[in-house]
C-alpha cells in the first residue's frame, strides 16, 4: 500500500503561541495540529493561512484512548473525521495508549499492558475508529515510566501484530523510543531493527530531560542529541516521508527554535527549512 | 364647504401631517450628514508608493489609539528588551542604556525614566510628547489619519440636523402659543437633537485610508493576536509593540499580566472563553486540553 | 486477561496515578511516583493557560502549590481545577489581587456550584474586589 504521506521534509507542531514562527518558515511544508484543539467553527487564521499557502496539515488525536477497556466514545471519533475534513487532511494519528479508566480522566497518556489480550481489545478499537475516518490512521506508540507485570511481549512484537491486523500507519516517535530505551535500560542499536519500519508514515521528534533518575518525555525541552543521532540512524535505514518537531510549552526565542529545525534537519539528511528553497 | 385645512392649523398643516414630513425631514438630513461625514474623512493625500507599508509598531499604534496606546506599546516593547522595569503600582524606571536603533519614542521614555515615574505621567514628559506630536504629524501627512480642520469641519456636518432641530422649535412654539398638544413633536425634536448632539461632538480619527491600513496590519499580524497567547519571549520586542499596538490592552495582558496589572494598562478581562484555547467538557469532567499546550505524546513523564 | 479485567486494571493504575489509590499489583512504586509528580506538573502548566492571572499572582511557586493542591484530585478539567483552587486560596485569604480579579472575572461570567461544569450567566453579574468592582454582561467582564 502507498505511503499516505508524500516526502514533505521537516515541519514542526502548530502551536497557537508559536504561530507567527510558523508563518516565517519558507521552506514548512508540513505541520500536525492537536484535534482536540481545534473546536471553533472556523480554523485559527494562522492556521487557515497555511492551509492556503498548501502547508499539508495532519490532525493529531490525544484523548481518544484507543488502548482503554471502555469503548469507543463515539464524538470523539467524529471529530477527528471533522477535523481531518476541514484541513483536508490525508491522514489523522493517535496514540497506542489510554487516557481514563474507572470513570476518571488520568489527563495523560498512559502505557497499555502488551498482553494478548489487551491487543484484542486496542486492535479492535482502532478497527472501530478506521471505520468512521475518511482517510488513513497512524498510531503512535507512547514514552511510558513504568511497564506493567503482565506484558507478554515487546514494543516491537506488540506493535508490529497491532499493525498487521488493523492495516494502520505507524507514527515513530524517536523521542519516546529513546525514553523507553533509556528507562529500560535496552540496546538502542538493536532497536530499529526490529520495528516494522515500512510501515512508517511520519515520525516525532521532541526534547526531554532528566527527572528524579528517569528521562523524561517533556516536550518542553531541546532536542537532546542523542535523540537527534537515533534520528539519524533511522534515516540511514528508511527515511520516514515527514519529520515533526513537537514544542509544547516554555518556548524559546524564534531563533532558537529555527536553529532546532535546521539541526533537525541536518540529522536527517533534509533541506533547511528555515530559508528558501530558491534563494538556496 | 370642504375643509380641508382646519381653521388655526399651524402654518397652515395639521399636527399629523407635520409629524410625518418632519420624520422624513429628519431622517433625509441625517442620512445626508452621515454621507458627508464619510466623506469628508476620505484621504486627499497622494496614495502612497507600493512597498512604503506601515512597519513600526508606534504609528500603528497611534493610528490605533493615540498616545495613550503608543506609549504603552513602547513600554511593553522595552520591558521585553531589558530596558525598563517596573517599580511600584503604576510606576517604571528605565534600567541599562539605549541605542539610536530604538527609536525616537522609546528613547525619550528611556530618558525620562531615569528616575522612577509614574506611567500615566510619560505622555506628556516633553522629550515624549514631542515625539508622540511627530508621530501624529507624519500620520496625517501620508492621510492615515484626520487633521484637527478636518474632524472640526466633520463635526460642523451637525448643523444640518440643527436646522432640523430649529424648524421643530419654531413649529412647538407656534403650537404652544395656538394651545395645540406639542408633546409628540417634542418627543422627536428631543431624538433629532441627540442625534445633532452626538454629530457635534463625535468625529472619527482615522481616514478610509487608516481603517483599511489598520485591517490590513490586523490581518497581516493575525499572529500576534491575544487569543494565541502569543509569547514575547519567542517573538521579541519589537513584535510585543505592534501586538499592543494592533490588539489593543488585551495584547499586553494575555502576554504578560503581571506587567499589564504594574503599568495599570486597562483592564478588559476576556473570561467568556476558558482561557487557553479551547476546552472539551466532555463527559467524565473533561480533562480536556487546552490549545497544544503539553498534550502530546510522550508516556506520563510527558 | 479479559476485557472485565483489562477495564479493572487500568481503573486501578488511573486511580493509583491520580487519586491516590492503592497501587495496583506488580507495578513499580517508586516509578508510578516519579510519573505522578510528572503528570502534576504537566498539569500545572496546563491549568496556566486557562488561568494566566491566577498562576501569574503566584509566579516561582505555582507549579509546586498547584501540584500540592492536586495531589489525590482527579483533573476535572482546566476550568475547573483552576477554579476550584482559587476558590480555596480565596477563602484562606491567600489568593493575591491578580488572581482575585481573575476569579471575579469567572464568577461574574459563569455560574460554578464546585461540583458540575460551570454554566454561563444569563444576567449580568457583579462582584467586589478590592480597589473597584468586577462586572460581567454577555461573556464579558469589565473592571470598574
Amino acid at each position: 500500500m502507498n505511503a499516505p504521506l508524500p516526502e514533505l521534509g521537516v515541519g514542526i507542531g502548530w502551536r497557537p503561541e508559536i504561530a507567527g514562527v510558523l508563518e516565517r518558515l519558507p521552506g514548512l511544508r508540513f505541520t500536525e495540529v492537536v484535534a482536540e484543539s481545534l473546536t471553533d467553527r472556523a480554523l485559527p487564521a494562522p492556521l487557515a493561512q497555511l492551509r492556503e499557502r498548501g502547508v499539508t496539515v495532519v490532525p493529531h488525536g490525544i484523548r481518544l484512548s484507543l488502548g482503554g477497556a471502555e469503548d469507543l466514545d463515539q464524538h470523539r471519533v467524529a471529530h477527528l473525521a471533522h477535523c481531518a475534513e476541514v484541513v483536508d487532511a490525508p491522514l489523522v494519528s493517535e496514540h497506542i495508549a489510554f487516557v481514563r479508566a474507572g470513570g476518571t480522566e488520568a489527563g495523560h497518556l498512559l502505557p497499555v499492558p502488551r498482553t494478548r489480550d489487551a491487543l484484542d481489545v486496542l486492535a479492535g478499537n482502532v478497527l472501530a475508529a478506521q471505520a468512521e475516518l475518511p482517510v488513513p490512521l497512524a498510531l503512535e506508540p507512547i514514552a511510558a515510566l513504568f511497564d506493567w507485570p503482565e506484558d507478554e511481549m515487546d514494543e516491537a512484537a506488540f506493535l508490529t501484530e497491532l499493525l498487521e491486523r488493523t492495516g494502520a500507519w505507524l507514527l515513530l516517535d524517536v523521542a519516546n523510543l529513546y525514553a523507553n530505551a533509556i528507562n529500560r535500560g535496552d540496546d538502542l542499536g538493536a532497536l530499529l531493527t526490529r520495528l516494522p519500519l515500512e510501515r512508517i508514515a511520519y515520525a516525532h521528534v521532541a526534547g526531554g530531560a532528566e527527572h528524579d533518575g528517569l528521562y523524561h518525555d517533556t516536550h518542553t525541552d531541546p532536542v537532546p542529541p542523542e535523540v537527534l543521532a537515533l534520528l539519524s540512524e533511522l534515516c540511514a535505514v528508511r527515511r520516514p516521508s515527514a519529520i515533526l518537531l513537537e514544542r509544547d510549552g516554555d518556548y524559546p526565542p524564534e531563533a532558537q527554535l529555527r536553529t532546532e529545525l535546521d539541526a533537525l534537519a541536518r540529522a536527517a539528511g533534509l533541506p533547511a527549512i528555515t530559508s528558501d528553497v530558491a534563494t538556496r | 364647504m370642504r375643509v380641508l385645512a382646519a381653521t388655526g392649523d399651524t402654518w397652515g398643516i395639521s399636527g399629523p401631517v407635520f409629524l410625518e414630513l418632519y420624520a422624513a425631514l429628519a431622517i433625509i438630513t441625517g442620512i445626508i450628514t452621515v454621507l458627508a461625514r464619510r466623506s469628508l474623512a476620505r484621504s486627499h493625500a497622494p496614495a502612497p508608493a507600493p512597498g512604503t507599508d506601515l512597519v513600526d509598531p508606534d504609528y500603528v499604534a497611534y493610528l490605533h489609539d493615540g498616545p495613550e496606546l503608543t506609549v504603552l506599546a513602547a513600554l511593553s516593547a522595552l520591558h521585553v528588551a531589558g530596558r525598563l522595569t517596573s517599580a511600584g503600582p503604576r510606576r517604571v524606571q528605565a534600567t541599562g542604556t539605549i541605542g539610536t536603533d530604538a527609536g525616537e519614542l522609546q528613547q525619550a521614555i528611556h530618558l525620562c525614566a531615569q528616575n522612577p515615574i509614574r506611567s500615566a505621567k510619560l505622555a506628556s514628559a516633553p522629550p515624549v510628547a514631542k515625539a508622540l506630536g511627530s508621530i501624529e504629524d507624519r500620520l496625517i501627512g501620508v492621510g492615515l489619519l484626520l487633521s484637527a480642520g478636518q474632524r472640526t469641519r466633520i463635526r460642523m456636518t451637525a448643523c444640518m440636523l440643527w436646522a432640523v432641530v430649529a424648524i421643530g422649535v419654531l413649529r412647538s412654539i407656534a403650537g404652544y402659543q395656538a394651545g395645540k398638544p406639542i408633546s409628540f413633536l417634542l418627543a422627536a425634536l428631543a431624538v433629532v437633537a441627540v442625534g445633532a448632539a452626538v454629530f457635534s461632538v463625535t468625529a472619527p480619527r482615522r481616514t478610509d485610508r487608516g481603517k483599511a491600513e489598520l485591517a490590513r496590519q490586523r490581518s497581516a499580524h493575525a499572529s500576534l493576536s491575544p487569543k494565541l497567547r502569543p509569547h514575547w519571549r519567542v517573538y521579541g520586542p519589537e513584535a510585543a509593540a505592534l501586538g499592543v499596538a494592533i490588539f489593543g490592552a488585551s495584547a499586553l495582558w494575555a502576554a504578560d499580566p503581571a506587567l499589564a496589572k504594574d503599568l495599570g494598562a486597562r483592564q478588559m478581562l476576556s473570561a467568556g472563553d476558558s482561557g487557553g484555547g479551547s476546552w472539551s467538557g466532555g463527559t467524565a469532567g473533561g480533562g480536556g486540553c487546552g490549545a497544544g499546550s503539553g498534550c502530546g505524546g510522550g508516556g506520563c513523564g510527558g | 486477561m479479559s476485557r472485565v479485567e483489562l477495564a479493572a486494571r487500568q481503573a486501578a493504575l488511573v486511580a493509583a496515578l491520580v487519586t491516590g489509590g492503592k497501587l495496583p499489583d506488580g507495578v513499580d512504586g517508586a516509578r508510578l511516583a516519579i510519573a505522578r509528580q510528572a503528570l502534576l506538573r504537566k498539569q500545572a502548566g496546563e491549568v496556566a493557560t486557562t488561568w494566566p492571572l491566577l498562576a501569574a499572582s503566584l509566579g516561582p511557586a505555582w507549579i509546586p502549590s498547584f501540584a500540592q493542591w492536586a495531589a489525590g484530585r482527579p483533573p476535572q478539567g482546566y476550568l475547573r481545577d483552576g477554579w476550584d483552587l482559587a476558590r480555596e486560596l480565596a477563602a484562606a485569604g491567600q489568593l493575591a489581587p491578580l488572581g482575585r480579579d481573575e476569579l471575579a472575572a469567572r464568577e461574574v461570567i459563569w455560574r460554578y456550584n464546585g461540583r458540575s461544569a460551570p454554566q454561563r450567566r444569563r444576567l449580568p453579574a457583579l462582584r467586589r474586589v478590592p480597589g473597584g468592582m468586577i462586572v460581567g454582561l454577555a461573556g464579558r467582564a469589565r473592571r470598574f
